[in-house]
């Protein structure tokens, strides 16, 4: 196989494929042995154009030698080769000379059409790619007749070409500057049998010429759309609008031009719309539909399809689909079931736009099809079903007004029509629409249960809490099963329940088994690591570095979990050398505060039996007891020890309570610190102050530097405070509003549009905030209101429970709230439409009073802006829901004002239903 | 006679020919009461609402094509439902490529124009094209539907289509056995009517969570359902709003939706939920998994059943059954002198081999029979097998209160608190009995069950 070998290295594939025709059977089985070893062992050249030429001369030769042609496509990658440099196309190395996929189409062709039909079979199909070219594969089909397979990488390998096509993402500044080298395989019968094929280089200089230079345009299109997602490909690998809008104008441009057949585009985009497929790849080929730009003609046999669209299509499929319809309408008008059939699945979608559109189509249906004004008036119809008071006023308007235009039939139709929709109208529209058709007006359906009716659902705030499990002695299995759950439940609860449990079975002499438990919690903190915390957080330290790698990125303990960690570690070794543990800080109820008075029993109990006191566990019971009366104070203070006198002076200050906060709306200050925390330093934003204590726990070691508050100007930024959700609660289970406001940076980014750095993640852990006790101050309502207004409708869910617990709590402040809402959207960090949405929902819980002040509120704030916001439209619909229910019948002035204004807008039209509400006592 | 194969002979078809719409769904082989045969009709005859039926094979077509959870290009997602004709009705099953959707279409008596359905379980062939045209059948164009071949037509075209094997993917038949087991346990939560329903999925977020939607519970409130983040007493799970996404075809049709639900409390991580369509003439049931992430083929919902069930009772059963529309549990134990536990448990038998189903509707199981699935207990639910093994190695002893399991070198304990199980092993740690008990618990039952080997 000298002869190869030799063929190979010279790089001539006509050369090597003209040799390797001439030889005999025995010379080819030779061959194909010498060529599996090559596949086998990796080739010596490296990556550079060598290695490609040389596995171009591997394929040649293997497509013209091997027998299998399941087999005929087995090439070792030229090594080394490093992943990112693999061509996306088929796993390429490198892209080749095109005489060379000139050559390989000819030798693959000479074996005759049922072989190559098996070799693209293989070399496209299946899960793996293969180290192949599209192009290569789809001028072989074309050449030989072969269908294109259905599966495999083909399709997106032939889109991954085209898109190198694209200016890409950093495209010359200047479009003239464009250039790519195209290559394309002109196919031809051989006189002999099999193909002929040549190879035609150009340089294009724009992304049209050189994208109809690209081979099999027609083929490759029809491919990426037969199959489940695979459009997506046409935006790029990045998924960019830019690429999605230059594949639409291409494909447009070409299909104006007669380079593409519009009508088997069109079926095929309608084909792949109709299959349902995810987002991107929907919004693909709805744009390829558009481009494609059918006449009427061609849409006739894609009618009742395209009404499905309507229902069954994403936003922009359906959008595409209207706009088809209603082009093929103005052509010819549609038959009656398909405009109903059309307006009965539009009106029951929830896009707005394409409500609005689907009711000026039908206006415009009526002027243009008087024929047809029975169908159009019946489709008009339906909008009164629509959850949309503007849409079904504006419906009613249109329906009153057509009424005159419709024979008798038409008329009764309508009637049925407007009474099937009597549920989804107010008792308004209902008279007016009966006015109009000129019947008595229909008596009110029944109404939805009273308010007082819906059963006030109760939100549960954290459903794990400490319990104290039972001795090992008393019930081994659960105690076992202690051991089993913890490392699936790193909850403050287990946590808790496993410190508990290992001091108390280490006293009760199951030293073993509280070794077990001890093994789970974790190893004890060594001596570096604890130095490092207090030098990090020692007395003077005002601020660490913003991130110590050495230290931080062990394990990153900042200051709220640095006491619950090294408080773990004392117990660790305390339980390490058999020490007597007093262990101070176990809950005296599920949420984890302590009792003032088992505070006192412990320190007293410490003190007769000489249990060792931890300065750790002394700090997190402080940080847990709950506010002590003189009598307790007295009992702890008698114990006797010097911690229990840290303990009782701590607790006569007033413990964990002399932490208050406060709020304030701070205007955007150039180079101000508090700019960097918050969201958009340009607009003024609504500040928390936390105070520090006059009075900080007296022990020995232990710095306590978040206690010391801070102001807006100097709020924590993002690693001072960690967001273990295990340590939150467990740290300061009465103190939610000091926890709040260290948070508050998080719910406000939670809440911003281009929230990327972890807002969401503290917004979802509301629920652990409010299950901290303690009075709710400013940032817990601030955090609710944020988490309310999240950029993530899962986490707005989140914020309406929020509120929910608030009030089921009692420790809801409406005045707070109304004002807190107010300054919120006059700063524009909340926004009036995800609000709306979801005060409506604490509104369905039976809640509807103590949410009509905050919308009150709400609407007043944004009315007094010279240009309301989006939504707000949204929350004088939700005020008109509500104030019936609660029987409110005081004007809201801004209301009124707008109310007297003219218009059809939304907001306009809202206004006039809520002041006529609100002013029809 | 030839044996029969488990093939289409033709490819199902739509036609549109002298102002007749001739649906053709091609049948595989299938059970009936004459035993094994190979592509039989199950019905022919007109359907008073085409659209209907049409809108409801898309949607189980889009169903079955789609991957919720980690969407991925392509398809290779098996799109022929099983149909099962029980004499009044036809139910076509399927299941979401990641397996944690299941969707039923039943078509009612009532949208069969005077025409009569058959008895028995197949496969249905569904291809894209037909998928295609299905979009283009129209409410009031009357519709003749064939299930099974037309006779004139394969006449005409025989030899020109290649038979195409069934494709029933081994992962349904455990996942028909676990929802029929699921849906069981189940009761009515809410209703909505078609306007209540419109408001509430149209307020839905379907983006998010690998494709797959938001998670969030919901109570029912007033006519509607709220939105909650947290479990609690009366709540209905649906994890994976995008889950929902396939009814849009069928929003404009839907009459009314009934929700239902296990009983859930505030420590319920995750349940799953059914959702029932009234539609003119036909129901379309949903029932989604506990998380997008969760295919009900590993749900083991019936391995408590199993564990307690007797083979025979499910052969006797077995025998007794011809494809009813609703199974009268207490006829059948007065029929054969078994307690209704042991009925329970023999149909539990019965469903690991896709033999019954559970219609939350008639709050009843009904009769199927697939072809070609044999019941296989010990590799479709290896933690039984795992169980029965140690209880045939002797490793199950009693320990006071406790059941010590021995297993891999180690003891696990088993208690009952109050009847519940519960096990110190690390796979009952992580799931509690979300996904069916531990071998250790099986083992358990098993051996008091008396199954110990003498």
């Amino acid at each position: 196989m000298q002869q190869l070998e030799q063929l190979v290295r010279a790089g001539d594939p006509w050369q090597l494929l003209d040799t390797a025709s001439s030889w005999d059977d025995k010379q080819r089985r030779e061959a194909a042995r010498w060529l599996a070893a090559q596949a086998k062992a990796p080739t010596t050249a490296t990556y550079d154009e060598d290695g490609g030429v040389q596995q171009m001369q591997l394929l040649v030769a293997q497509a013209a030698c091997v027998a299998d042609p399941k087999k005929a496509f087995a090439i070792g990658p030229p090594q080394p080769i490093r992943h990112w440099e693999t061509w996306d196309e088929y796993d390429a190395p490198m892209p080749v000379r095109a005489d060379a996929k000139a050559a390989l189409v000819t030798a693959l062709s000479r074996r005759g059409r049922e072989w190559a039909a098996a070799y693209v079979e293989a070399a496209a199909g299946g899960k793996r790619k293969k180290p192949m070219y599209a192009d290569v594969l789809m001028a072989l089909c074309e050449g030989l007749g072969l269908a294109l397979p259905a599966d495999g990488y083909l399709a997106r390998s032939w889109a991954a070409g085209l898109m190198r096509l694209y200016p890409g993402r950093y495209p010359p500044e200047d479009p003239a500057a464009y250039r790519r080298q195209v290559a394309r395989l002109l196919v031809q019968p051989a006189a002999g049998g099999g193909l002929f094929v040549r190879s035609q280089e150009a340089t294009a200089t724009s992304p049209l010429e050189a994208v109809r230079g690209y081979h099999g345009l027609q083929a490759g299109l029809a491919a990426l759309l037969a199959r489940r997602g695979d459009a997506a490909a046409l935006a790029g690998r990045y998924a960019s609008s830019e690429d999605m809008d230059l594949t639409g104008t291409i494909v447009g441009e070409l299909a104006a031009a007669g380079d593409l057949d519009r009508a088997a585009l069109v079926a095929d985009c309608i084909a792949a719309l109709t299959r349902g497929d995810a987002v991107g790849a929907q919004r693909m080929q709805a744009r390829l539909l558009m481009a494609a730009d059918p006449a009427p003609d061609l849409l006739a046999p894609h009618l009742q399809t395209l009404v499905n669209l309507l229902a069954g299509g994403h936003g922009v499929a359906a959008e595409a689909a209207q706009s088809l319809l209603v082009r093929a309408d103005a052509a010819q008008p549609l038959d009656s079931e398909l405009f109903t059939g059309a307006c009965q699945t539009v009106f029951a979608r929830k896009e707005k736009g394409l409500r609005r559109e689907q009711l000026a189509w039908a206006v415009r249906r009526l002027k243009q099809h008087p024929a047809q004004a029975a169908a159009t008036v019946q489709g008009m119809a339906e909008a009164l079903l629509a959850d949309d008071y503007a849409l079904q006023k504006e419906a009613a308007g249109k329906l009153a007004a057509a009424w005159a235009l419709l024979a008798d039939d038409g008329k009764a139709a309508l009637v049925s029509s407007v009474d099937a929709a009597q549920a989804a109208l107010d008792a308004p529209l209902r008279a007016q629409l009966a006015a109009a058709m000129g019947v008595a007006a229909p008596a009110a359906p029944p109404t939805a249960a009273p308010a007082a009716a819906v059963p006030r659902v109760r939100t549960p705030v954290a459903p794990r809490r400490f319990a104290r499990l039972p001795g090992y002695a008393q019930d081994p299995t659960a105690s076992l099963h202690v051991l089993s759950q913890r490392p699936f439940e790193p909850g403050v609860s287990a946590m808790e329940q496993v410190v508990e449990l290992a001091v108390r079975s280490a006293r009760e002499g199951h030293r073993e088994f509280a070794a077990h438990l001890a093994q789970w919690l974790g190893p004890p903190l060594g001596a570096g690591e604890t130095a490092n915390i207090l030098k990090a957080h020692g007395p003077g330290h005002r601020k660490p570095a913003k991130f110590d790698t050495e230290y931080w990125s062990a394990e990153r303990l900042p200051v709220v979990s640095v006491i619950a960690r090294m408080r773990i570690s004392e117990v660790l070794l305390a339980l390490g050398q058999r020490r007597p543990y007093a262990l101070l800080s176990e809950p005296s109820y599920e949420s984890g505060a302590i009792e003032p008075a088992d505070l006192a029993a412990r320190l007293s109990r410490a003190a007769i039996d000489g249990l060792e006191i931890g300065p750790l566990d002394l700090l997190l019971a402080l940080l847990r007891t709950l506010p002590a009366d003189a009598a307790q104070l007295a009992a702890i203070r008698s114990a006797g020890s010097p911690q229990a006198t840290a303990a009782a002076d701590f607790l006569a200050a007033g413990g964990m309570s002399q932490m208050t906060t406060s709020w304030q709306r701070v205007e955007p200050v150039a180079g101000a610190a508090y700019g960097s925390l918050w969201v958009n330093s340009r607009s003024p934003e609504v500040c928390v102050t936390l105070h520090g204590m006059p009075v900080l726990p007296a022990i020995d070691g232990i710095p306590v530097t978040w206690s010391e508050g801070f102001t807006p100007e100097t709020a924590p930024d993002i690693w001072e405070f960690d967001i273990l959700e295990r340590f939150l609660g467990a740290v300061m289970p009465n103190s939610g509003e000091v926890l709040a406001a260290q948070f508050l940076w998080g719910f406000r980014k939670a809440c911003h549009d281009d929230n990327t750095t972890g807002g969401k993640a503290t917004a979802q852990r509301l629920p652990l905030f409010l299950a901290a006790g303690g009075p709710a101050g400013p940032a817990l309502h601030l955090a609710v209101l944020f988490t309310m207004s999240s950029n993530d409708a899962g986490v707005r869910v989140v914020g309406s429970d929020g509120l929910l617990a608030l009030l089921e709590q009692g420790r809801f402040d409406s005045q707070l709230a109304q004002e807190l809402v107010a300054a919120c959207l006059q700063c524009g960090s909340v926004k009036a439409g995800r609000l709306a949405a979801s005060l409506a929902r604490v509104a369905d819980a039976g809640e509807e009073a103590a949410v009509w002040p905050l919308v009150r509120a709400a609407i007043a704030a944004v009315l007094c802006a010279s240009v309301p916001p989006p939504g707000s439209a949204d929350l004088l619909a939700l005020a008109s829901r509500l104030a019936p229910a609660l029987g409110i019948r005081e004007p809201i002035g801004a209301v009124a004002a707008l109310a007297a204004a003219k218009g059809s807008a939304k907001l306009a039209v809202e206004a006039r239903r809520l002041h006529t509400l609100l002013a029809s006592a | 006679m030839d044996a029969v194969t488990d093939t289409y002979r033709q490819a199902s078809s739509y036609r549109r020919a002298q102002g007749r719409d001739d649906l053709v769904l091609e049948t595989g082989a299938a059970l009936t009461p004459q035993g094994l045969v190979a592509n039989p009709v199950f019905f022919s005859g007109s359907v008073t609402r085409p659209d209907v039926a049409a809108a409801g094979l898309r949607t189980l077509v889009e169903i079955a094509s789609t991957r919720y959870f980690n969407p991925i290009p392509g398809g290779f997602a098996s799109l022929d439902p099983v149909m099962t004709a029980n004499g009044d009705r036809l139910r076509c099953e399927a299941f979401s490529a990641c397996n944690g959707v299941y969707a039923r279409l039943d078509l009612l008596a009532r949208t069969f124009d005077n025409a009569s359905v058959g008895l028995g379980t197949t496969n249905i062939d569904i291809n894209p094209p037909l998928a295609l045209a299905l979009a283009g059948i129209r409410q009031n164009d009357p519709l003749h539907l064939s299930v099974g071949p037309d006779q004139v037509d394969m006449a005409t075209q025989q030899g020109v289509f290649s038979e195409r094997k069934v494709k029933l993917p081994e992962r349904w038949v455990r996942a028909l056995a676990e929802t029929q087991s699921l849906a069981a346990g189940l009761a009515p939560l809410a209703s909505l009517d078609a306007l209540a329903w419109r408001r509430f999925v149209n307020a839905l977020p379907m983006s998010g969570g690998s494709g797959a939607g938001v998670t969030v519970w919901l109570m029912p409130a007033g006519s509607s359902l709220r939105q909650t983040s947290r479990p609690q007493a009366g709540a209905i799970s649906l994890a994976g709003t995008a889950r929902l996404s396939a009814l849009k075809r069928l929003q404009h049709l839907v009459l009314s939706v009934r929700v239902y639900g296990p009983a859930v409390q505030a420590d319920t991580p995750a349940a799953v939920s059914a959702w029932e369509f009234e539609l003119p003439g036909a129901r379309l049931t949903l029932m989604v998994s506990p998380q997008p992430y969760r295919g009900f083929s590993g749900e083991g919902a019936v391995l408590h059943a199993l564990s307690q069930a007797s083979a025979d009772d499910g052969a006797t059963l077995g025998a007794m059954l011809a494809w009813e529309a609703s199974i009268d549990q207490a006829a059948l134990a007065h029929e054969t002198g078994l307690g209704a536990e042991r009925i329970h448990q023999a149909l539990q038998v019965l469903a690991t081999s896709g033999h019954v189903g559970y219609d939350l509707h008639e709050q009843a199981y009904f009769h199927r029979q697939l072809p070609f699935v044999e019941t296989r207990l010990e590799t479709n639910y290896p933690r039984l097998a795992a169980a029965r093994a140690l209880l045939a190695s002797g490793a199950v002893e009693l320990e006071g209160a406790l059941i010590r399991v021995a297993t891999d070198g180690h003891h696990q304990w088993v208690g009952f608190d109050g009847g519940k199980p519960r096990c110190t092993c690390h796979f009952w740690a992580k799931y509690k009995d979300s996904r069916g008990p531990c071998k250790h618990i099986l083992a358990a039952q098993l051996f008091l069950a008396g199954d110990a080997p003498a």
